[in-house]
């Protein structure tokens, strides 16, 4: 019996070969399907997969074990209930929808059920911050859940969601559209207009728009295809990060599903800039509800030929897109991280230099975009850069997509020039009670409401677009506490500051929750914060102090000296 | 391969052009901290973050271990900036490394007495709280035992394991805190695929991979 079992999933591991091919890179889509099939990963389908892409057995476990959607442990349920733990969530009111899935169930989480049908985890960041409380059931995304409603979902999955009154895919709330929401019509126009050009004058029109990178860190787009561009090979690669995990960050999964077009517009004519004739689009795993409508909008556009071989008629220039899922690993959205997970590997971030545009994916020059640069690069090509950097300020151009959680009256996306103060902001979505406001996410700031005269741009406080509202009664230390739980879970874990620092910051927000941390080793730890922000290997780990940092810093008085609740 | 000149702490030395800085230091006897560096090896990680320097020119400390020199460098290993970050790291590594050197197989040979030593800073390190995990021992190897409690994560031993003897035993299983070192399924090192070859505990720079035979 044992050995026709064996058989069976080697014939599968073969099928799977044929199907993503036999290199490293395939491991991981490979392991996505064994554990789609079998519940987990266990030690025969790790053995079996290593022996078929001939490495050891020990790698595949290193990487299985990386990633917070793969299971090596235990089958999972048929139904895996994943409940957003990530701040905008928690405030929406997640512990008790927690509390009613726990009784529905009869499980606590981290649990399967004795049936075998559900699993119960926690999970980060799902990005429906807006609408919150979430949960991802499988590929399916539910939001605004509340206790009432989780009956319903538990006797939905019971039928295979034969007949639910939960749509598929959520629709995105777009509070304030703007230039770039506005124009689902240009697609084809900018790429059209971009392969009229040469490659030299095309990067020319995205210098002049002074566009810097959508993702947060800002670096100016036209450098790093420029770059990357000049760089010397036969094989280079466009790859768009859509790996959109940043706490509150919700704009890119509007941009996916709604722009479509404009987003493989630009990372065409990014490959047509730089001389790429392969594109990956590297999505996370929570929106997995995307990857079948993303694979069909690809083979559409192939079959309209703005892909493939000769796109648009250009002789000799040819481009294909291939979608590659995430598994649950918020580091994957460092760039390099990336990179390492795009061939199979741990998503370790790596050393920088060399830098992806010289030394990217396999070895070659690689750009990595967000996927908001990308639509905004296709409609600078068909509008022209001046269109584009009449909004903003001269060192952060262009309009931003502003993804809006917490305590506000109208969360959602809101399209805004860089350079508006974050008073103006809180005025537009209702929030201008705020005693607080995270800009950037997880790994940015917290800006007290002394402060909102400040201007949200990438020369005073950047953002990659997450901003979240906390009201007059929230309790900041809950804030601090919860994103450091965040970085704990999220660290690769490969470098000492990152790893055990995080740890330290977390316990030490713990002491005082209990009441009993002195203001000298409150002052040792933001030392240690900030000297985490200069030794850690990326920019996670060097980012992940700044909320503690910045929370501490302006609520010392709000946080210290707690008495201790008895439990 | 160029002959260049650079100089370290005011002194002046030789090297090759674009070899990496930690070596150069160190063939000239000058101490940098470090762990998971191995000469052998042609990219290093740069993740136990000790072999901080300062070079002229540069707005910010950087790793010696994966900087190459070049003609003219200027180098300083003991800035008031450097020896803190060196610190720090050293003392978020000891707040999860049990010490207990008297009774520990590699005291005296231990990498981290010799920074401590280095950096004039004790072992027993009382600034931040201690997190050290309290994961069992295994003995079940025939020539070493493996205390992950005292494993740095350097990577040391996994590298050799792999790279150098084609093996590949060794793996990092699991992300952040919980990282760890590891064979296949967690199996206990005795029943692991090995080929004797005792590489990774030569390698190991603390007291987690030691031999049974002390004579070895």
């Amino acid at each position: 019996m044992q050995i026709i079992e064996r058989e069976k999933l080697n014939q599968e591991i073969e099928d799977l070969k044929s199907q993503y091919g036999s290199s490293r890179a395939a491991l991981i889509e490979i392991l996505q399907n064994l554990q789609a099939k079998y519940g987990f990963l266990s030690g025969l389908v790790m053995q079996e997969t290593a022996h078929a892409l001939d490495i050891h057995p020990a790698e595949v476990e290193g990487v299985a074990s990386f990633y917070s959607f793969f299971r090596t442990e235990e089958k999972q349920g048929k139904y895996v209930i994943r409940l957003c733990q990530t701040i905008s969530c928690d405030m929406a009111g997640k512990d008790r929808v927690a509390q009613q899935l726990e009784n529905e169930l009869g499980i606590e989480f981290g649990e399967t059920t004795k049936d075998g049908m559900f699993t119960l985890e926690y999970t980060n960041c799902l990005g429906m911050c807006d609408q919150g409380p979430a949960l991802m059931i499988n590929d399916r995304l539910f939001a605004k859940v509340t206790p009432e409603k989780v009956p319903q979902i538990i006797a939905d999955c019971k039928r295979d969601f034969v007949k639910t009154d939960f749509p598929q895919i959520v629709p995105s709330v777009v509070q304030k559209k703007g230039p770039i929401t506005e124009n689902e019509a240009a697609v084809g126009e900018g790429l059209k207009a971009a392969l009229a050009k040469s490659r030299v004058d095309l990067i020319a029109v995205i210098r002049e728009s002074n566009m810097r990178g959508r993702g947060g860190a800002g670096f100016p787009t036209a450098v790093k295809w420029q770059l990357a561009g000049a760089a010397k090979s036969d094989e280079k690669y466009v790859v768009c990060n859509a790996d959109e995990g940043e706490p509150g960050t919700f704009k890119d999964r509007y941009l996916l599903y709604e722009q479509t077009g404009l987003l493989v517009d630009g990372m065409t004519i990014a490959a047509y800039a730089i001389g790429a004739r392969k594109g990956y689009i590297y999505l996370r795993g929570e929106y997995l509800y995307l990857k079948q409508y993303l694979e069909d909008f690809l083979k559409k556009r192939n079959n309209e030929g703005l892909l493939g071989s000769n796109i648009l008629g250009k002789d000799g220039f040819s481009f294909d897109i291939e979608l590659r899922m995430g598994i649950g690993a918020y580091v994957c959205g460092e760039e390099t991280g990336l990179i390492e997970s795009l061939e199979g590997k741990r998503g370790e971030p790596r050393n920088r230099p060399p830098f992806p545009v010289d030394t990217g994916f396999g070895g070659k020059p690689t750009i990595v975009n967000n996927v908001e640069t990308f639509v905004a690069a296709a409609l600078i090509c068909a509008k022209g850069a001046n269109w584009f950097n009449q909004n903003g300020t001269q060192n952060s151009s262009g309009t931003k997509l502003f993804s809006v959680s917490g305590d506000c009256e109208k969360p959602g996306i809101y399209e805004m020039p860089f350079g508006i103060s974050i008073a103006q902001l809180l005025k537009e979505v209702g929030g201008e009670d705020a005693k607080a406001v995270q800009v950037g996410g997880a790994s940015g700031w917290c800006i007290p409401r002394k402060d909102f005269e400040r201007k949200i741009a990438f020369e005073d406080v950047s953002t990659g677009g997450s901003i979240m509202v906390f009201g007059p009664d929230r309790d900041m230390l809950q804030v601090a506490k919860n994103f450091m739980e965040f970085f704990v879970e999220e660290s690769c874990g490969q470098c000492t500051p990152c790893r055990e620092g995080n740890v330290q910051l977390l316990e030490g927000l713990e002491m005082l929750e209990e009441g009993c941390c002195s203001m000298s080793y409150l002052n040792e730890l933001l030392k240690l914060g900030e000297t985490m922000q200069i030794a850690s290997k990326c920019g996670l780990g060097q980012a992940s102090p700044n909320a503690f940092i910045t929370i501490i810093e302006n609520f010392k008085d709000e946080i210290l000296g707690r008495v201790p609740t008895t439990v | 391969m160029k002959t260049i000149t650079l100089t370290i702490d005011e002194k002046t030395v030789e090297a090759t052009e674009g070899e990496m800085l930690l070596w150069v230091a160190l063939d000239n006897d000058i101490y940098i901290p470090n762990l998971c560096a191995l000469k052998a090896r042609p990219l290093p990680d740069a993740n136990c973050r000790l072999c901080w320097v300062d070079i002229e020119g540069r707005s910010a400390p950087v790793t010696a271990c994966n900087e190459p020199v070049y003609n003219g460098m200027v180098v300083k290993t003991g800035t008031e900036r450097v020896v803190r970050l060196q610190q720090t790291a050293l003392e978020l590594i000891l707040s999860t490394h049990p010490v207990d050197c008297g009774r520990c197989g590699k005291n005296k040979r231990c990498e981290l007495q010799k920074i401590a030593r280095h950096l004039r800073t004790k072992l027993k390190q009382k600034r931040l709280r201690d997190i050290s995990k309290r994961l069992p021992i295994d003995s079940s190897h025939s020539l070493f035992s493996y205390d992950p409690n005292k494993c740095v994560l350097c990577g040391r031993c996994i590298w050799v394991c792999k790279e150098e003897q084609k093996v590949g035993t060794l793996h990092f299983a699991y992300r952040g805190f919980a990282m760890v070192v590891t064979a296949f399924g967690g199996a206990p090192l005795g029943e692991a695929d090995c080929t004797m070859c005792g590489r990774c505990v030569e390698v190991c720079p603390v007291g987690s991979l030691i031999f049974k035979n002390a004579e070895k």
